[in-house]
């Protein structure tokens, strides 16, 4: 393009002749002739100027329509692109709301898993305290009842010795240690 | 030294004097007095037992002791050799070792009665034959009295203890009582 720069430059100097040149005539017939000359001058120009910027315009031209081209091509394709983004994104919204829905699905679930056990422990935990308060319960039945009966057990015993000790007479003295000794002579 | 050993080391001794002069049963019965005078009177176990009475003072009083509990002098050479020994605090366990061993070497044995009533004269005879034909060696009952028995016969000879007294009925019956209610 730069190569084109002097060409409107050239273009203001022969209209410029042309009009100075039509300026300075004063007579009909005479007014012709510059003009042809400026017109041919001006084709000649015309000429000259698509002589040498016709290729260079032309592969202009050409590589400015390769380019458009290219940038048509680069938009379309970066328009399939930003398509196809927007189709992944789409696509990944859609799937990260099916992973939210999934995860609050699992959620909820894991929610009703966790709080079906913790019921379960719960009544596991009562089932096992009301058991051991019932073994706590019935041992110290048991223990109490054994402390009963052993104190029923020594109040017999002792109420027995106390009866004894008051009603054995010295007839009865001598009739154990009889007893006693038929033993040991069984025994001999 | 176990305190078994000493007093059966002395023990024997005074058994081994006691034979050769043939006055062993007399010993035994004399240390028999001396050792119920020693366990009835608390002072005399002190004054043998502190350090603060010197030999001579222990001596001295053993000395009286043995005017009023007429000893032969083999057992009174004894006891003072004792004293100077330091031994009296075994005498005890002296006497019960030279009784084991005078007995022992005459085939006899001792047989500790306790009654809750004491037992008359023919019973006793009937105790003592009955145990001799039990161990089969002649029986020196020693009979004791303890009312905690309420009434029977409680005898223990030769390691061997024959219980007929009321106090262990009624234990049985206790444990039995206890038994049936578990």
């Amino acid at each position: 393009m730069r190569r084109f720069a002097f060409l409107p430059a050239l273009g203001l100097t022969v209209l410029a002749q042309s009009a100075f040149a039509a300026g300075g005539g004063g007579h009909e017939e005479a007014s012709f002739t510059p003009v042809i000359f400026q017109g041919l001058n001006l084709l000649i120009l015309l000429g000259i100027i698509v002589h040498y910027a016709k290729a260079p315009l032309r592969r202009s031209l050409a590589d400015r329509a390769a380019q458009v081209t290219r940038d048509i091509d680069e938009a379309a394709r970066l328009h399939g692109e930003a398509e196809a983004r927007l189709k992944e994104y789409e696509a990944k919204l859609a799937s990260l709301q099916k992973e939210a829905d999934d995860l609050l699905a699992e959620m909820k679930r894991e929610g009703e898993h966790e709080k079906e056990r913790l019921i379960a422990d719960a009544k596991a935990d009562a089932e096992r305290i009301r058991r051991e308060a019932e073994r706590a319960a019935e041992t110290e039945i048991a223990r109490a009842k054994a402390r009963l009966e052993a104190e029923i057990a020594q109040h017999a015993i002792t109420a027995a010795e106390r009866i004894i000790r008051e009603k054995l007479q010295p007839a009865d003295h001598r009739r154990l240690a009889g007893e006693y000794l038929s033993r040991l002579e069984e025994r001999a | 030294m176990a305190a078994s050993t000493l007093a059966h080391r002395y023990a024997k001794a005074l058994l081994d004097i006691g034979v050769e002069r043939k006055i062993q049963d007399q010993i035994g019965r004399e240390l028999d007095r001396v050792g119920g005078v020693f366990s009835q009177t608390p002072e005399l176990q002190e004054l043998f037992r502190n350090p603060k009475f010197d030999v001579a003072a222990r001596k001295s009083v053993l000395g009286e002791l043995l005017k009023r509990v007429m000893v032969s002098p083999v057992t009174r050479n004894f006891l003072f050799l004792l004293t100077e020994k330091d031994r009296m605090s075994s005498l005890k366990d002296i006497i019960q070792a030279f009784h084991a061993l005078a007995d022992e070497s005459s085939g006899r044995i001792r047989a500790q009665v306790t009654v809750a009533s004491a037992l008359s004269e023919p019973e006793l005879a009937r105790l003592r034959t009955v145990l001799g034909k039990l161990t089969g060696r002649q029986v020196i009952v020693e009979p004791k009295e303890d009312p905690r028995l309420i009434g029977g016969v409680v005898t223990r000879i030769g390691g061997k203890v024959y219980d007929g007294s009321v106090r262990a009925q009624l234990a049985t019956l206790h444990a039995r009582l206890r038994e049936s209610s578990i």
